[in-house]
């Protein structure tokens, strides 16, 4: 891609004034073909990683699916995090020996028919018991409602089944919301690079291969719906960016942002980057039209925090703690905001000069980051073996390369662009430090209990960016080739790490 | 047609890359030094262990030290006999996970009587839970004196069947315990798959022109 590509992409933007006023449904209409082939291939991808994995084989998701159970038996959330899960889910775990093969991988899931045999009749003699749902759900119980709220469609639709036809059914959903990711990864890429369609296929599609969203949309997780979002707030704010901020984009990043905050609490750490970028917008826009531009950054803003207002309100008018169950989760940390902040930055980062050293011995971006996104499934037991990572290094390097290649290439037109990648650049910022707090919190006894690269995961449509920039960085003649050869990698590393995940449990 | 050149020799190198893996052996314990696995202590400090009395199969590749650790150090693995080392691994810091698996150069004869010593290079912050028998007897040893237990030890071998040969029998266990249930579930998921790389396919060929 060239400078002039890339200033286009900025120079596009309607004249102030020209505010036609289009549907979502019609603008959903013009999706090209393309976007709805990445939908598709993530969706069917999830699907395949939803079959392979055994049930409850995915962090968290004996307490996700209890949080769900309990809101469509009972109508209510979850409110303590001390306590048993039902007891229909607990003879599941039993019976497929989840202890037992959870975190340990020399341990297969159930092997014979007499096993299945027991476990289906444990599971329809369960179905009879007069508990409905109950009030704990672990880790799950502060989290918000809306993605267990939409998985209790699935839930219900499957009673007829036993546990494991509505875990099934559940896991569907989310894979749905795993085709929804690509598709707006696709379009974030068209609205980023709007005069290079090839840039498109290859970030879209390689993005709808990545293992590790297959594995978490194929499971029962409100991080599946959190990538979904956050994917199309980015699409949402680039094209703000694009053609300028009216009321209707306005009120759909308001309400995403809104959709957000109810999907998992780790969008608060995105949140902040999403109201700079609306304060951005607004400024622009004020610019241009004066106080009239007020009117849409009004909107947005009060759809935005309206949900957290809301919970506030009930909260207080009830007498209870003003953040509910959420603030039992909001613990002080010790140590000094200094060592903190020096934690929060070797996380990511190598130590610098003059401070502790909480990784001794560790290169955090490299055995992490790195090593855990190329493959790390199942209760964080199932990995390649040594070489594979090394191995892996050779096309991250090349990509990269290629991608800053084009980056230096395009300095001049990125710079008309800095408000928006300042933008974007807050969003990974405000998500990384909220990782980072959470996981000092557990400090030193564990050392990086939130370093999962699951979490960073709602930044996938800027790795889309990464991937299609890399393609173009070969050069006119070789991009192209370097595109294809970058999807099958993906592709290659998705099959793969199935066939890791089919050998560890089944094998 | 360099694109259809690429994606060809892509697709090959795929197929033959699964065809290659699926010809190996998956690993097999070959021997486990005792049955109980509970944790009998945590180490935050450098720790360099020895305990008596092992054994080491032939063709042990690997050994499986019971260990947990959210990010583990390290690890170092040296097998003596009669002082002198006859086997020894590392694995980097980075594993995660109740154990962690230490390569090591194969043997060709089973030997007994062995010390295995394994070092964990710990900076102080986080620790790891040492899992096996808490026991005064053969417990492990350090330069202090002997820890309170002795650490569960698994060899790994490769086994004498191909992954090819244990396809029906994944293939069955894959259709267990889940919903839907059935071994036509692979069929699904590989003709699901199937279409994914027809699609793959068809993109790179149609829009990266």
């Amino acid at each position: 891609m060239s400078s002039t590509e890339i200033v286009s992409a900025a120079s596009t933007r309607r004249p102030i004034g020209d505010r036609r006023r289009r549907s979502p449904l019609r603008a959903l209409g013009r999706v090209p073909a393309l976007g709805w082939v990445c939908a598709l291939v993530a969706c069917a991808n999830a699907v395949c990683w939803s079959i392979i994995t055994p049930p409850f084989q995915v962090p968290d998701e004996p307490d996700h699916v209890a949080y769900v159970k309990q809101l469509a038996e009972t109508g209510h959330v979850p409110t303590t995090n001390m306590g048993s899960l039902p007891f229909e889910e607990a003879i599941a775990l039993e019976d497929l020996h989840h202890t037992l093969v959870a975190e340990r991988p020399e341990n297969q899931t159930i092997l014979t028919r007499a096993q299945e045999q027991k476990l289906q009749r444990d599971l329809l003699e369960a179905e009879h018991s007069p508990e409905r749902g109950s009030a704990y759900a672990g880790v799950a119980t502060s989290q918000p409602p809306l993605y267990y709220a939409l998985e209790a469609i699935p839930y219900s639709l499957a009673s007829s089944g036993t546990l494991l036809d509505r875990l099934e059914a559940m896991r569907l959903l989310s894979a749905v919301m795993g085709g929804l990711t690509a598709l707006f990864t696709f379009l974030f890429v068209r609205e980023a690079l709007p005069r290079v369609p090839e840039a498109w296929t290859v970030g879209g599609l390689a993005v709808a291969l990545v293992p590790l969203l297959g594995f978490m949309s194929g499971a029962v997780n409100p991080d599946a719906m959190l990538y979904a979002v956050t994917a199309a707030l980015f699409y949402c704010l680039a094209r703000a960016f694009r053609h300028g901020l009216t009321r209707g984009r306005a009120a759909t990043l308001g309400a995403l942002t809104a959709v957000g905050l109810m999907t998992k609490l780790n969008f608060i750490g995105i949140a902040p980057g999403v109201l700079l970028g609306l304060l951005v917008l607004g400024l622009r826009e004020m610019r241009a039209q004066g106080r009239r531009a007020l009117v849409p950054l009004g909107i947005a803003l009060a759809t935005a925090v309206s949900p957290v207002l809301a919970y506030v309100a009930v909260h207080v008018a009830a007498g209870s703690p003003a953040l509910g169950i959420v603030s039992r989760g909001i613990r002080t940390t010790s140590g000094s905001l200094w060592s903190e902040a020096s934690y929060i930055w070797q996380l990511y980062l190598p130590a610098l000069p003059g401070t502790h050293d909480d990784f001794a011995g560790v290169l955090t971006a490299r055995q992490i980051w790195f090593d855990w996104y190329v493959g790390l499934y199942g209760w964080l037991d199932t990995t390649f073996p040594g070489w594979v990572y090394d191995l892996a290094l050779i096309p991250a390097g090349a990509i990269a390369g290629l991608c800053l290649r084009e980056v230096i290439a395009s300095a001049p037109a990125l710079r008309a662009r800095a408000g928006e990648l300042v933008v974007y650049g807050a969003m990974c910022a405000g998500l990384m430090v909220l990782i980072g707090a959470d996981s000092y919190r557990g400090f030193p006894s564990v050392d990086a209990e939130y370093g999962q690269v699951r979490y960073l995961l709602p930044l996938l449509p800027l790795l889309g960016v990464v991937l299609a920039l890399a393609a173009r960085g070969a050069g006119r003649r070789w991009a192209p080739i370097v595109g294809a050869a970058i999807i099958m990698l993906f592709l290659a590393h998705d099959v793969f790490s199935q066939l890791q995940v089919v050998a560890r449990f089944y094998g | 047609m360099r694109l259809k050149i690429t994606l060809g020799t892509g697709l090959v190198i795929g197929v033959a890359a699964i065809g290659t893996t699926l010809s190996q052996a998956p690993s097999t314990v070959a021997r486990v030094n005792m049955d109980a696995h509970t944790t009998f202590t945590a180490v935050t400090d450098r720790t360099e262990a020895c305990q008596a009395n092992e054994v080491l199969p032939q063709g042990t590749s690997a050994i499986r030290l019971r260990m947990y650790a959210f990010l583990g150090p390290r690890v170092t693995v040296a097998i003596s006999s009669d002082g002198r080392v006859i086997a020894r691994g590392e694995r980097g810091s980075g594993w995660t996970g109740d154990a962690v698996t230490v390569p090591v150069n194969p043997l060709a004869i089973e030997r007994s009587g062995l010390v295995l010593c394994f070092a964990l290079f710990l900076n102080g912050d986080e620790s790891v839970d040492l899992s096996g028998e808490e026991t005064a007897e053969l417990a492990a040893q350090v330069a202090s004196g002997p820890l309170p237990g002795r650490v569960r030890v698994e060899d790994l071998k490769p086994g004498r069947s191909t992954w090819w040969s244990l396809g029906p029998q994944v293939a069955r266990r894959m259709g267990l315990g889940h919903a839907p249930s059935g071994t036509w579930t692979v069929l699904l998921v590989i003709a699901l798959m199937g279409g994914v790389v027809v699609a793959c396919s068809r993109v790179i060929l149609r829009g990266l022109r």
